[in-house]
Parts: C-alpha cells; structure tokens; sequence
C-alpha cells in the first residue's frame, strides 16, 4: 500500500520513519513511499501428543495453528521451519511437561540445521508430587534466507508427556540481512 | 519395547559403571523421521566400550521388569500422602500417624510391586 499522507500532510523523500515505522522509497515520486511492516515473517508452531523416551533428546512433532505462518515456512513434514528472509531472528520456545516428578529435570533444545545453538535445563522442585511444569527462553539466531533450518528437541529426566499445544517454536524477524 | 536409556544403564551397571549422565556421559537422540520414534546413541563418552544393539537387546527382559517397578514406584509416590502430612503425623502420633500409615499401606496394595 503506498503512503502518501502522515498526520494529515504529505510524505517528502526527506521524512523519516517515526520509532515503529519503516519507510522506503521505491522510486523518486513522494507518492510511491511505501510503509514496510516490522518483524515479517513470523510463525508459531504447538506440539501434538509426545512422550519421549526418557533422557532422549527427542525432536518435537509441530503444527503451525490459526495460520500463524506468514510466509508458509513451516515445514511439519520435517517440522522444521525455514525462513525465505535472510537475517536474525529471535527464536524462542516453550516446553511444557506433564505430571513432572519432584526433582526431575527437563532441558529444550534449538537445533539450527542439525546442531544445538541453545539448550535451556530446568527442573521440578515440588517435594513429595508431581506437577505441570513449563519453561520459556529465546535466542537470537541467523539465517540464510533459503536453506538454514531451526528444530525444537526436548529431553526429559523420565517419560513424562508432552504438554500438547503449550509446547511451541516460535520467531520472528528483527533484522533483515 | 524399552527404553534405550534403562537398557544402557544395566549395560553399564553390568560393566562397573552405577551412575550415568545422559547430559554429558551418553547422549541418546530420537530424530522421530516420519512420527515414528528411533532411538540412537548420537555421543557415547562412557570409558567403558560402546555397546553393539545386539548386546543391548539381550537386556531387554531385565529392561522391562525395571521399567515395570519404576512405574510402580512412581504411582505410589504420586498418591502417597505428602511430606507435611507424614510430618504432622509422627509428630502427633496416636490415631493421625495409624491412619496415615494406613493411608500409605492402601497406596501399596492399589499398587503391588510383582
């Protein structure tokens, strides 16, 4: 959509961007000023039903929901996810874990193309029960813009299951290469 | 089918190694290629020599029974009464400490071990 008014007055080459706004000018007619969204592309993708084997780092089966894939990414045959954007994003994941026994540890992996960028290890301290436990971090991570891939990879102390849909992998671009 | 994990620990328990480490001394990996679980071995850094899938299945009966009391073991603790419970218990003694160790005795029989 070109832009060619901003607080009732018109846009010259010479405007800059306010603080959450990109401008970019593709041609030297004011009017073809075009506001560029921020943080394209992003997804999220939430696990289905899992129980790993115990203390097997075991890659997470995901599904992109409500269409939160803006630029159809996601991979779930592989479940993997490939940005067509080069440059960094943040990534983050959340694991949830069912049932978790007291003392029980549980650690989330981000795989880019088959090796761990970034581990989180978290653990259960509820004496004499079990619980829900869920974690959340996130990492910045580069890609290439057309092979470079991202995986989520869970271990679990025990066989504890999967909490499904409140597991997920989850990113967003913050600056294009 | 058992775990890959339990019948490394009878392996290495079987060759003088009691505790393992499956963070840093053997790290087992499931790619799950199509939905389907396959367990692997992606590191070993045990001293001791890494076990062939043969030698590891002939762990595979043993595996089960410990599989089997494990999950014994962990529904009891689940429906045990609690810490606090127990230690109100003994400090009061008398009828609160008999039911709660009947409360406990209940647990075991719901769930005997073989």
């Amino acid at each position: 959509m070109a832009i060619t008014t901003l607080n009732n007055r018109s846009i010259n080459r010479s405007d800059t961007a306010s603080a959450d706004q990109v401008w970019t000018a593709t041609s030297a007619t004011a009017s073809d000023f075009q506001a560029a969204e921020k943080n394209l592309p992003y997804f999220m993708a939430q696990s289905g039903s899992l129980t790993p084997s115990a203390s097997t780092s075991t890659k997470v089966p995901l599904s992109v929901s409500g269409g939160l894939d803006s630029e159809s990414s996601f991979d779930e045959t592989n479940d993997r996810y490939t940005p067509q954007t080069a440059g960094k994003y943040w990534i983050e994941m959340i694991i949830g874990v069912t049932s978790m026994a007291d003392g029980g540890y549980a650690v989330g992996y981000l795989k880019k193309n088959g090796s761990t960028v970034a581990e989180h290890n978290f653990t259960c301290s509820r004496p004499s029960a079990t619980m829900h436990e869920s974690a959340s971090f996130g990492e910045i991570v580069e890609f290439n813009g057309s092979t470079d891939y991202i995986e989520l990879y869970i271990l679990f102390e025990d066989a504890w299951a999967v909490r499904t849909n409140q597991t997920q992998l989850q990113g967003f671009l913050i600056s294009a290469t | 089918m058992t775990q890959l994990a339990t019948k490394i620990k009878l392996y290495a328990k079987a060759n003088g190694v009691t505790s393992i480490n499956f963070l840093k001394d053997v790290r087992l990996q499931d790619d799950m290629i199509d939905g389907v679980s396959s367990q692997y071995i992606k590191e070993w850094n045990l001293d001791i020599t890494k076990p062939t899938d043969e030698q590891l299945a002939t762990y595979e009966d043993e595996a089960n029974a410990e599989e089997a009391l494990n999950t014994i073991l962990s529904n009891r603790r689940s429906e045990y009464p609690n810490h606090n419970d127990c230690i109100h218990a003994l400090l009061d003694g008398g009828d609160t400490l008999t039911d709660l160790q009947a409360k406990r005795q209940e647990v075991k029989s719901k769930y005997p071990k073989p």
